[in-house]
């Protein structure tokens, strides 16, 4: 049968050319040429992001693989040495490789707080009556805008213990026993860092729902309206479902980004004794980091690798099961 | 932009409205009261540090808090920004090299990985050639895969080749383009009708001219959307210029900059705020500006198609 198939589609090929034959040859020629000029320079012009992946992305991926079975003290190649899977073994016996996991899972929680949060005043910012609705979106999207390191250094200027504004405000109005030490000891201090968090992961969040909203065919709701629904129906029923795609890209997005959490956290936590009170600065990255940079001589490369692969593997673990849970609703 | 009403009034609604008349506008009232106190919350933080700025250091320590400074002074400003100030006796630049450092670096990499985005969008969305489909679904693979678990190799790979301690790694990389504005260029390209390139061609135009020509003025605020966004990734970039920049302060960029002021000048709060006004309100003011290129970009970038 498929032979068969293929014989008449080779067939069918001679006749289109024949066919072609009616023309004069040279516009054939011309129109082959053409085709393969079209072939060459597409091809030419689609390549370059596929070589920069390949050289700055593959490569180095197959380079970190090989060094997370290697024992690496310096970026020389040449003086590692080949152990196995003791990196793996290492790491997974660590006990402060699994507090930065779990710290990291910690420091997700503004991500779902700031879903929510990012939902309920973009809902508030689309109220038709309202007045100011630009200043209010430009407002909140300011975080976003500038550097996290920036806002970072001013939180952490706002918490500090002996001279910060809030002890300031906090030890003039309550005296001396109210001072908190935001910054030395654990629980404030990752309270702190979660309010700073949702401060600034919000504004995104807020203008991608407002656009999502905005876009909800307005038919729909004129077809609420006629049926006497309730805008808490109206909301449940026809906007949260609109705007479903919204909220599972920010989601997918916040785990993404949260699993390699580093910057505040990092620049927090080493001024703080290197990784926050208790090591509860010390993010998956923060601790790969340390081992390779801060600490090469006890840990190094190979060590820092293997816990870069742990880590890749969880957030490929994590996203299939996102996409899994998304075709499962059938979104 | 058309907006959409979701809670309580809408057009239809006249008979409710008039029966919920005081109870719709104390729905406002509280509307208005909670957007107020939450646009506090984002900018009272930036109010506090421009206002203690300057603020002489001495200010900023005592343990009482002002809201207006005592006496006004620009000595942290002075000793961020002036060329032989404080900070460049201990970094090789000072705020303004740090400033053009992290302009240079960030618009270098973002305009021609724009281009070379839009390019290779443009040859998947409108172009016959060998392999499209594997290239296209080759490139939204690597769009899965986070960077951070290269980053011991990689710069073990830059430091085989003599490329730390240098801005290199920080901008080549970026001017091959990126997965994610290749598929939102390809995504735009898809929407502009044949008709205009196919008269592009028989005007004589070539493919890469077509695209020079025709399709990318077509296209300026996508690109200028995509571009702010590269942008502000690059100039708020940390992890990378960190590593990369070492100790080699000359190529400094301000975030770097802000984190070795922290560590430097442990209690000289007046020069640690200061550089933070300065390299917050560079972007602050991009932003005022191209607000709705912003917008449109995050909305490109989600799916949602501005």
């Amino acid at each position: 049968m498929e032979e068969i198939k293929q014989e008449s589609g080779q067939t069918a090929f001679p006749a289109a050319e024949t066919g072609s034959a009616v023309f004069p040859p040279r516009r054939n020629k011309e129109k082959k040429r053409k085709k393969y000029r079209d072939g060459v320079s597409g091809l030419l012009m689609a390549l370059p992001p596929v070589i920069g992946f390949a050289i700055f992305g593959l490569i180095p991926q197959v380079v970190s693989l090989w060094l997370s079975f290697q024992e690496a003290h310096s970026f020389d190649f040449a003086q590692s040495v080949f152990v196995g899977f003791r990196n793996f073994g290492e790491i997974l016996s660590d006990k402060s490789f699994y507090l930065a996991i779990g710290n990291t899972v910690f420091y997700m929680i503004p991500t779902f707080v700031c879903i929510a949060l990012g939902l309920a005043i973009a809902v508030l910012i689309s109220n038709k009556g309202l007045r100011g609705k630009k200043f209010f979106r430009s407002v909140f999207f300011v975080p976003y805008v500038c550097s996290v390191v920036a806002t970072t250094v001013m939180w952490y200027w706002i918490f500090e213990e002996d001279y910060g504004i809030l002890n300031g405000i906090l030890v003039s109005s309550f005296g001396e026993g109210a001072r908190v030490g935001w910054l030395s000891t654990e629980t404030p201090f990752r309270m702190a860092m979660l309010f700073m968090l949702i401060w600034s992961g919000c504004g995104y969040n807020i203008i991608l729902y407002q656009s999502a909203i905005a876009s909800v065919d307005n038919t729909l709701y004129e077809a609420a309206d006629i049926d006497g629904a309730t805008s808490a129906q109206k909301f449940f029923h026809i906007t949260w479902p609109s705007i479903m795609p919204t909220t599972f890209f920010m989601f997918i997005m916040g785990v993404i980004n949260g699993l390699q959490a580093f910057t505040t956290q990092q620049v927090w936590g080493d001024q703080v004794g290197g990784q926050g009170p208790n090591q509860s600065a010390l993010t998956a990255v923060y601790y790969i980091y340390r081992k390779a940079w801060v600490e090469p001589t006890t840990y190094g490369m190979g060590y820092a690798s293997a816990a870069s692969w742990i880590l890749a593997l969880l957030i490929g673990l994590v996203t299939v099961i996102n996409f899994r849970v998304k075709k499962r609703r059938g979104d | 932009m058309s907006e959409q009403i979701l809670a309580p009034v809408s057009g239809g609604q006249t008979k409710q409205r008039k029966k919920g008349g005081a109870a719709h506008k104390l729905a406002m009232a509280g509307t208005y009261l909670v957007l107020i106190v939450l646009a506090l919350i984002v900018l009272v933080p930036f109010y506090l540090i421009l206002i203690s700025s300057v603020k002489s250091n001495s200010e900023i320590l005592s343990p009482t808090f002002n809201w207006w400074p005592e006496i006004f002074t620009l000595e942290g400003y002075r000793d961020v920004l002036s060329s032989g100030g404080e900070v460049k006796l201990l970094l090789e630049c000072n705020i303004l090299g740090a400033f053009i450092n992290t302009l240079w670096q960030s618009i270098i990499p973002t305009l021609i990985g724009v281009f070379v985005s839009g390019l290779s969008g443009y040859a998947i969305a409108k172009l016959k050639f060998p392999c499209r489909g594997a290239i296209f679904t080759f490139l939204i693979a690597t769009m899965m895969i986070p960077g951070t678990i290269t980053m011991v190799s990689s710069y073990m790979l830059y430091d085989t080749i003599g490329w730390t301690n240098g801005p290199l790694p920080l901008i080549i990389p970026g001017l091959f383009g990126s997965a994610s504005n290749v598929f939102f260029m390809r995504q735009y390209f898809e929407g502009v009708p044949d008709e205009l390139l196919d008269a592009a061609k028989i005007d004589g135009l070539g493919n890469f001219t077509t695209y020079l020509f025709i399709a990318l003025p077509v296209s300026v605020p996508v690109f200028v959307s995509l571009s702010l966004l590269s942008f502000i990734s690059h100039y708020n970039a940390y992890l990378s210029p960190l590593l990369y920049l070492g100790d080699n302060s000359k190529f400094y960029t301000l975030q770097i900059m802000l984190k070795s002021l922290m560590s430097l000048y442990k209690n000289d709060w007046n020069i640690i705020l200061s550089a933070c006004v300065v390299s917050i309100l560079p972007l602050m003011l991009l932003y005022l500006f191209t607000q709705n290129f912003f917008i449109k970009g995050i909305s490109i970038s989600s799916g949602l198609k501005g």
